[in-house]
This record gives structure tokens, C-alpha cells and sequence, in this order.
């Protein structure tokens, strides 16, 4: 916005901070993007049953219209670059969720192929473990995040 | 009382039955005397190693000639192997020829199986069966991604699964499983682990 950093906390950055927040945490629009069996998880916590709907969570088929990107899966060599792309791809601000042990950590896949862990390519807001973790967890992540949202400011930081 | 209780430590007592020693059992038979086996043999003397049968899978072994192609051709077309089920490697990094490549053949009117195994050394070149049998095109793409032997005249040999600019054959038994490439992924992703400790610069 041009004016992050600028001004102390006060009435005008803390209320301006509060819309921001607020308008960017329940719209977490994610790129719609997975990798591993992890994917099959996100899409049941985006059907009926859990409705990531209701928190204004819409997959988008374009990273330029995402601001949140599910690193769901096994993130292996030959498809980390293009991982990458994808989040370079993301206008700011943007927030990283790295869901399952596989992109936490590689998880049990300490191979020749395997990228051990998201973290080493792109900046993770969130880790949700579980191999994959049920919906509940990346529900549960989500809302983390939205917690980490809320606290952003455009104050300067003391 | 006394009497029973007599009895019970008698069943107590008594060793327990050893189960009879197992003898050990040669499971491959000789293939010698089988009409496959016979006609492969006096067709192709100088390619024909040796037969074996186990289970009722036959199985020819071969070795690497200039005629390799006209065996197959001569299987697809008289012994009616018309479709190639599978085809893939084994490294025997103790052997002189280390590598065997396994055919493994059906036969749809026969209802039959032939199991090939081709046995080389590295860095020698086999000849491409995708001409004979289409679906040879992708298994021999795979064998030369992860073992690193060359089919010649192969129409398009290229790594099917690992990256076009990968360096190693990871099925060889002497590649170490963790062995990241490290020039890769500095290359394609910019970082570079630590061996040892796994740290990231």
C-alpha cells in the first residue's frame, strides 16, 4: 500500500490494520494445487461435508488470483521448480500452508528424489502434520493461519 | 489326585516334536527335451545359453549377439508370443556381466508365458525390441533411465521418469538411495544441502 512501515501504532494504523486483517483472513483464496494423496484430503475439506466455503475459502485455478497456497504432498525434485513458479507467481501478500509430513519434512522419503521438506524452496506460514492429516487438521491449520492474519500491521514495528 | 497330576507332568515333560527336516529342494527343472526350447536351440545355436523350467514358467537364457532380433521376431511371428508383458533389469554388480534384461512374453493362443533373461556388461548396447512389440517403447525408456543401458535404433530414448538433465541411474546397486543430487538442485532450485548434517545454504 505505500505505507507499511511508516507510522507508529496508533488509532488510524490499528483500525486500518483491523479492515485489512478482517478482509484478508476470510477470503483465503487457495491456488488450487496438489500433489500426493495429501490433494485427495484438501479436496474433502473443500466438499460438502467440511465446506471450506463457509470460511470464503474458493479454490482458484490461477496463482495470480491466490493469496494462499496448500503445499499438498510430496514435493518431489522434478516438480519442486515448478512449485516454486507457482509461488512465485502468487501476488503479495501471500501465506504458505505446507500440509502432511511429506512437505513438512519429506516425511518417510529420505531419497535421491524427494525435496526434504517445502520449506527449503519457499517460506512457510504453517505446518499441518499428518500423513495426510485429516480434515480437521487442515481445518484446524486454516484457522492458525487466520490467527497469523490477524495480527499483521502496516505500523512500525517497535 | 496324585495320579493325574502324575499324568499332566508327564504331558509336560515330554519334547516337543521336532518338525522333520526340510530337504531342499531344487525348483528349477531342466528345460532340455521342451519344443520350444529344442526349436530356439537348433535355430539359434550361438544365442541360446541355457533352459529352465520353474514352476511351469519356462525360462531361456540368453546372451547378447547380432541376431538377437530375428530370435524375437522368430518368437512373435512362429511361436505366436504376440504380446511383450514386460521388460525390465536386474544388477548383479558381483558378476562379470552385470546386468540381466528380462522379457517377459505372452502368448494369446497358446495362453503361454516365456520369461528371457538377457544377460550383459556394462556399457554394452541391446538392441530395441519396440520395433516388434510397441509397448517395449516406454519399459526400455524406464531401463534406461534407471539402470543406464542403451537400446539401440530405440525411436526415442530419452529418461521417461527422472529429470531430462539428471546425472545417475538410481536402480544400480551401487548408488547410495540418499545420494541427492546436489549440483541438480542448486542448479534448478538454488540450494545445496549439507551431506552430513542435511543443513541448507
Amino acid at each position: 500500500m505505500g505505507i507499511e512501515g511508516k507510522f507508529k501504532k496508533n488509532i488510524i494504523t490499528t483500525t486500518v490494520d483491523y479492515l485489512f486483517n478482517w478482509a484478508r483472513k476470510s477470503s483465503l483464496w487457495p491456488v488450487t494445487f496438489g500433489l500426493a494423496c495429501c490433494a485427495i484430503e484438501m479436496m474433502a475439506t473443500g466438499a460438502s461435508r467440511w465446506d471450506l466455503d463457509r470460511y470464503g475459502i474458493i479454490f482458484r485455478p490461477s496463482p495470480r488470483q491466490s493469496d494462499v497456497m496448500i503445499v499438498a504432498g510430496t514435493v518431489t525434485l522434478k516438480m519442486a521448480p515448478a512449485v516454486k513458479r507457482v509461488w512465485d507467481q502468487m501476488p503479495d501478500p501471500k501465506w504458505c500452508i505446507s500440509m502432511g509430513s511429506c512437505a513438512n519434512s519429506g516425511g518417510p522419503f529420505d531419497s535421491y528424489s524427494v525435496l526434504q521438506g517445502v520449506d527449503m524452496i519457499i517460506p512457510v506460514d504453517v505446518y499441518v502434520p499428518g500423513c495426510p492429516p485429516r480434515p480437521e487438521a487442515l481445518l484446524y491449520g486454516i484457522l492458525r493461519l487466520q490467527d497469523k492474519i490477524s495480527k499483521m500491521t502496516i505500523a512500525k514495528s517497535e | 489326585m496324585a495320579e493325574e497330576n502324575k499324568k499332566n507332568s508327564e504331558k509336560k515333560t515330554a519334547p516337543p516334536k521336532r518338525p522333520p527336516k526340510k530337504e531342499e529342494v531344487n525348483l528349477y527343472e531342466d528345460l532340455a527335451g521342451a519344443e520350444i526350447f529344442e526349436n530356439l536351440k537348433s535355430k539359434f545355436s550361438d544365442l541360446v545359453v541355457d533352459g529352465k523350467k520353474i514352476r511351469g514358467q519356462n525360462i531361456i537364457y540368453l546372451k547378447n549377439g547380432e541376431n538377437l532380433l530375428d530370435l524375437f521376431i522368430y518368437l512373435r511371428d512362429e511361436e505366436k508370443f504376440d504380446m511383450l508383458a514386460d521388460l525390465t533389469a536386474i544388477d548383479y554388480p558381483e558378476r562379470e556381466k552385470r546386468f540381466t534384461v528380462l522379457y517377459n512374453l505372452y502368448s494369446f493362443s497358446k495362453l503361454e508365458r516365456l520369461l528371457i533373461r538377457l544377460d550383459i556388461s556394462e556399457g554394452e548396447e541391446v538392441e530395441t525390441v519396440s520395433n516388434i512389440w510397441p509397448s517395449a517403447n516406454w519399459p526400455e525408456r524406464e531401463v534406461f533411465d534407471m539402470f543406464g543401458i542403451k537400446f539401440k535404433n530405440h525411436p526415442d530414448l530419452r529418461r521417461i521418469l527422472l529429470p531430462e538433465d539428471w546425472k545417475t541411474h538410481p536402480l544400480r546397486k551401487d548408488f547410495n538411495v540418499k545420494d541427492r543430487d546436489q549440483d541438480w538442485m542448486e542448479k534448478h532450485l538454488g540450494i545445496r544441502e549439507d551431506v552430513n548434517t542435511g543443513e541448507v545454504k
